[in-house]
């Protein structure tokens, strides 16, 4: 069995599918303790039944057809009139731009290859230094990751079993935070480089706003929607599907509905297959591991050396930064959060706040060397050697692991919306 | 080789329809059921599991054609170390251990719904339960058999490699 785990450890290393190591152990570890395999394929079958699943596809769909159409360049075209004319203007514009973007793509490398070309050269234009503008836009392309309808959080909350409105609502603040904190660092090297200040004028600005404005009462609409109580996450997904199709094909014309809107979709399921996979053959793993007791296991272990929730925290930290070094974060998700929720329940953190920590380490991991996905995508896009994109996004990885520290340390920073508001309370956040 | 690709190209051409047409019929079913709930204040009671086999069928379909385009999540931090003429190796290696464990598993699932079939459930919207989810082993089958077809592709780069030393 021993020799069975460290093969197939060895060929996930290789670079063998994650659904098929996962799959194969956990139907290894069935087949030893004597229970019908079967019984692997019912864990699969019940992800079906999973209460917000469906936001998976529909939001992954939107996503990908806002991509696809012309909402970048309307996006970049509305915030550089709109925020251009402030010191270090197109910065703030690369910043807003990327975290809509973001949250609507589901941080899936869209925001990259879509705005990352189109703000390269505008920000070179305006002689930012190189170093800086691909720094920035590489630690971009997940920034955004924590607000809503992002896919990471989705299926977080499905996997930890905690509400999903609610974990968009703690991100709230720390995601802002995030943002604020890098803008205000643009600010500073706008300024320390002297970039001169772009004009705009009111005309433009509102020229602007009104051509952007399908896309721009999208958060409205889910945000509006979700806490105003109206709609269910299943039907924002559904409302937001809906009216990204409308706004492209019928509205802007920017998609035509039997050329391009098959290929996006058969396109986008390609991911939602993909994560769908992996997560299947993880519930059976994890089912597995939840009889067999392992996170209790590694509890009583971890026990000796971690005594006080702080250096619980810092030692997920690590733990985390490692991992989002090395996996994806759909994968990471899958495998690493069913064995630290128990754990991290023993230490009194709250889920929300977990899974806050969780989703900020793993969003940092992105930007972080050896494979995160920005550094790869980035280099592709940007025609930049791997080499070149780790030195210049290491401030901005640093500036991130300041403010994660902050996040990780001041749970109020998570919580302090969703209790002012009385959920912190609620029975199903119990354990 | 050119009548198993032009196989799989069929196969992946239905895929992508099939695709097409399901989510469609999700986009369509859950604005229905939308408007049912908040205009009418009525939901359509068989509507919730028809989607959840919907995204089910979307999910196991997806998968099939991402291990066609070798879109699956791996890692792959090692694979850029190794020098080019090794990969060919690699990848017979991976895929064909890929192949093995997809069709244990395509097995397992068609357990599932061999005991599905003799219980004989049907699900609210007047399916039987057999049917809906035996998407998960033909799913898994032409997973398992494209993982052959990479290996098989593996297989012909060494060949190839071979002839011209």
């Amino acid at each position: 069995m021993i020799w069975a785990g460290v093969l197939l450890l060895a060929l996930a290393l290789l670079g063998t599918p994650l659904f098929v190591v996962f799959g194969a152990l956990a139907w290894l570890l069935f087949w030893a303790a004597g229970i019908n395999p079967a019984a692997l394929m019912i864990e699969f079958y019940r992800l079906a039944s999973a209460p917000s699943l469906l936001t998976i596809p529909l939001f992954t769909f939107a996503g990908a057809i806002l991509a696809a159409s012309q909402a970048p360049q309307r996006l970049v075209r509305c915030a550089q009139a709109v925020v251009g004319w402030l010191p270090g203007g197109l910065a703030l514009v690369a910043l807003s731009a990327c975290a809509f973007f973001t949250a609507f793509t589901g941080a899936s490398g869209v925001t990259i290859i879509a705005l990352g070309g189109l703000l390269l050269p505008l920000l070179l234009q305006e002689r930012y230094p190189e170093r800086f503008s691909i720094g920035l836009l590489t630690t971009c392309g997940s920034l955004g990751l924590l607000f809503p309808p992002s896919l990471p959080v989705i299926l977080y909350g499905l996997v930890a079993q905690t509400p999903v409105d609610l974990l968009f609502l703690a991100g709230l603040a720390p995601g802002w935070l995030l943002v604020v904190s890098l803008a205000l660092f643009s600010l500073y090297q706008a300024r320390r480089h002297h970039v001169p200040v772009q004009r705009s004028s009111w005309a433009e600005a509102r020229q602007t706003l009104w051509q952007a404005r399908w896309e721009l009462a999208l958060p409205l609409l889910v945000l509006g929607g979700l806490y105003g109580g109206l709609v269910t996450i299943n039907e924002a997904a559904v409302l937001t599907a809906g009216y990204s199709l409308l706004v492209t094909v019928v509205i802007h014309h920017d998609l035509h509905l039997w050329r391009d809107v098959p290929q996006v979709m058969t396109h986008s399921m390609v991911l939602v297959g993909s994560i769908f996979l992996i997560l299947g053959m993880a519930l059976g793993l994890t089912s597995y591991c939840i009889d067999a007791q392992v996170p209790m296991h590694i509890l009583e272990t971890i026990r000796q050396y971690i005594t006080s929730r702080a250096m619980f925290l810092l030692a997920l930290n690590l733990l985390l930064l490692v991992i989002g070094c090395m996996m994806d974060i759909f994968s990471a998700i899958v495998v690493i959060v069913p064995l630290i929720t128990p754990i991290a329940a023993q230490f009194g953190v709250h889920p929300l706040h977990l899974g806050i920590i969780v989703l900020t380490n793993l969003e940092i991991g992105y930007s972080t060397p050896p494979v995160g996905l920005n550094l790869f995508l980035g280099s592709l896009r940007f025609e930049r050697s791997m080499t070149a994109l780790c030195r210049a996004s290491w401030p901005f990885v640093c500036l991130l692991l300041g403010v994660l520290g902050l996040i990780t340390y001041l749970p109020d920073l998570s919580l302090g919306l969703v209790r002012f508001l009385g959920y912190a309370e609620l029975p199903s956040l119990r354990r | 080789m050119a009548w198993l690709r032009w196989l799989d190209q069929g196969l992946a051409k239905l895929e992508r329809t099939v695709i097409v047409l399901l989510l469609s019929g999700l986009l369509g079913l859950g604005l229905l059921q939308v408007l049912a709930r908040n205009l009418f204040a009525s939901g359509l009671f068989w509507a919730d599991e028809l989607l959840q086999h919907l995204v089910l069928w979307l999910g196991v379909l997806g998968a099939s054609l991402a291990t066609r385009e070798q879109r699956h999540l791996r890692l792959d931090v090692l694979t850029y170390v190794f020098p080019a003429q090794y990969q060919p190796w690699l990848a017979l290696l991976v895929h064909s251990t890929a192949c093995l464990a997809c069709s244990v598993l395509t097995w397992a699932a068609w357990e599932l719904v061999r005991s599905e079939h003799e219980a004989g459930t049907m699900l609210t919207f007047g399916m039987p339960g057999w049917m809906a989810q035996s998407i998960v082993p033909l799913g898994l089958l032409s997973i398992a058999w494209r993982f052959l077809l990479h290996g098989l592709d593996a297989l012909w780069q060494l060949t190839l490699q071979q002839r011209r030393p």
